[in-house]
């Protein structure tokens, strides 16, 4: 079987969760016989990924540039790819121009539009709501929805979320969690005072939140550190924020990292902070479960699956910093209780996050659209038959 | 009406069988396939209202009558969406169209509108940094 992935973005090492999931989920299909290339809009980086054809089309550029001449060259080269590669299925994640202009190839075509599923990453009304977009824009997220033959859901938020934009394709609409690899080495013992934030420097991921709230722990705890690992525009001004409260001792910032180091910067850490607004099911929340260590996270939309309130980590309010340092600080505190949560959440992941799972799930539902023909499905598998 | 002029404000390109217009100042884009797009290179070389009728019966399985009520609606949807205005001024003949089978299969001449296409690069998630793409090198830790 031959799957295409469109993804808005592949690098090696990238520190997306999308890209970390493609990147793992490429490997497992492709020791499992699949054939597996990427279809990227982002131009630059490597044609090869491991061994993975990566398409890159310069499609941001012409848009943004209004070019005419260069987007007939992108739809173009577009459908020359999906010809030549002849995909049995097509498999989008997240919305975007790519997957506009891959519908634009007409269905019928020869030879034809293979089957399409689209997975949803991210609650979206709560990521667009900075941008304050039209009603149409929804609408017309909604129509690309309706085009795929199935879509799917990384969490229920998420799911509940696709469906007020897209409320027609409620009978193709799946949940399909993701999953990550579990860690190569053994975890060892973490330092009782280290701290973690993995994640892209961008608002939603409310970083901020933690650098403030280490006002509060380090008052209490003078040798509390954190660690902030990934890149990206908010670099600047979180690193002016660390300046401006006088914590330049308290907090390094890693860069970017790759997969390896954020597992070993996990084990090394007493648990994971995640403050963000929203989420879809953050991989660094189901990596710090693998690795055993607790995650202390608001309690919004997505994260609020992704971690189990005192049972796998702590909930915080969303955008409550100080009860953001208390409940870090408790944790730090009382290491036998952050070794307890961690090990319920090392066992929940195994249950239900891993990516052998997770490439199963897919498995199923890439033999199912196939099979469906890729038009007009009426009864897709339901993730309760998944296996 | 006689001719119609492109809006100076459209940058248009027509490539095989299709043609993509894109409003610089709204950004809205537009594609034309097939027997739109031998109507708008028409339009394009200053050929008039007949001289499209022309060619989509030359070029295209439909009678004159279906090809005069077609292109009414289309002349008049690119005049809605200010892609065009009545005109007249220099006419050619030559319409720089690409080779066709004659009397091809027909379908109406359309004008497809996009009024947001750059809003889509707000929806997808990973594109909300600037124009250098994502991700960025990596900074020099601090310390």
């Amino acid at each position: 079987m031959r799957i295409l992935f469109l993804t808005s973005a592949y690098l090696p090492d990238g520190v997306g969760g999308i890209e970390m999931l493609l990147l793992q989920a490429c490997r497992l299909l492709r020791s499992r016989g699949y054939t597996v290339e990427i279809l990227t809009p982002e131009a630059k980086g490597p044609d090869q990924v491991e061994g993975v054809r990566v398409h890159r089309l310069n499609l941001i550029k012409p848009i943004q540039a209004r070019d005419p001449r260069a987007l007939l060259a992108v739809d173009r080269r577009l459908q020359e790819i999906i010809q030549s590669f002849q995909a049995t299925v097509v498999h989008s994640h997240d919305m975007g121009p790519l997957l506009w202009f891959y519908l634009r190839i007409p269905p019928a075509s020869t030879p034809p539009r293979p089957p399409l599923i689209v997975s949803v990453h991210n609650v979206m009304t709560e990521h667009l709501q900075p941008h304050n977009l039209a009603p149409s824009s929804f609408t017309r997220m909604g129509r690309l929805l309706e085009s795929a033959d199935l879509v799917t859901a990384v969490s229920h938020s998420c799911l509940r979320d696709t469906l007020s934009y897209a409320p027609s394709i409620a009978d193709r609409l799946e949940l399909l969690p993701n999953g990550v690899l579990p860690p190569r080495h053994p975890t060892g013992k973490p330092d009782p005072d280290q701290m973690l934030c993995v994640g892209r420097l961008v608002p939603q991921k409310g970083f901020d939140r933690a650098i403030e709230a280490m006002v509060a722990i380090r008052a209490q705890r003078p040798t509390a550190r954190l660690l902030v690992a990934g890149v990206g525009p908010e670099a600047q001004s979180l690193q002016a924020l660390v300046a401006r409260l006088g914590l330049q001792e308290a907090i390094d910032f890693l860069g970017l990292l790759n997969g390896d180091s954020v597992r070993q910067q996990m084990a090394r850490s007493a648990l994971v902070l995640m403050p963000s607004r929203y989420e879809g099911l953050p991989l660094v929340a189901l990596e710090a479960a693998w690795a055993g260590r607790p995650v202390v996270a608001s309690a919004c939309a997505g994260l609020n699956e992704a971690v189990l309130a005192d049972v796998t980590g702590v909930l915080v309010p969303e955008g409550d910093v100080p009860a953001l340092a208390r409940a870090a600080l408790a944790l730090l505190e009382d290491q036998p209780r952050a070794a307890r949560l961690g090990a319920a959440a090392r066992t929940r992941a195994e249950s239900e996050y891993s990516l052998d799972r997770y490439v199963s799930n897919c498995e199923s539902l890439y033999r199912f659209v196939s099979r469906s023909g890729g038009c007009a499905i009426a009864a897709p598998p339901h993730s309760s038959q998944l296996p | 009406m006689t001719q119609l002029s492109i809006s100076s404000a459209i940058n248009h390109e027509r490539l095989d069988d299709e043609v993509i217009a894109i409003n610089l100042e709204t950004g809205a884009y537009y594609a034309i396939q097939a027997a739109g797009a031998d109507c708008w290179s028409v339009a394009v070389a200053g050929g008039d209202f007949d001289a499209m009728v022309q060619v989509l019966i030359s070029r295209f399985e439909v009678d004159e009558a279906q090809a005069r009520t077609d292109v009414e609606a289309f002349v008049a949807s690119l005049l809605r969406s200010n892609l065009a205005s009545p005109a007249q001024g220099m006419h050619s003949s030559d319409y720089a169209l690409p080779p066709r089978q004659p009397r091809a299969p027909y379908a109406p001449p359309l004008l497809e509108g996009f009024e947001d296409l750059e809003d889509l690069l707000l929806i997808d998630p990973i594109h909300e940094v600037d124009e250098a793409g994502w991700p960025l090198p990596a900074p020099t830790p601090e310390r």
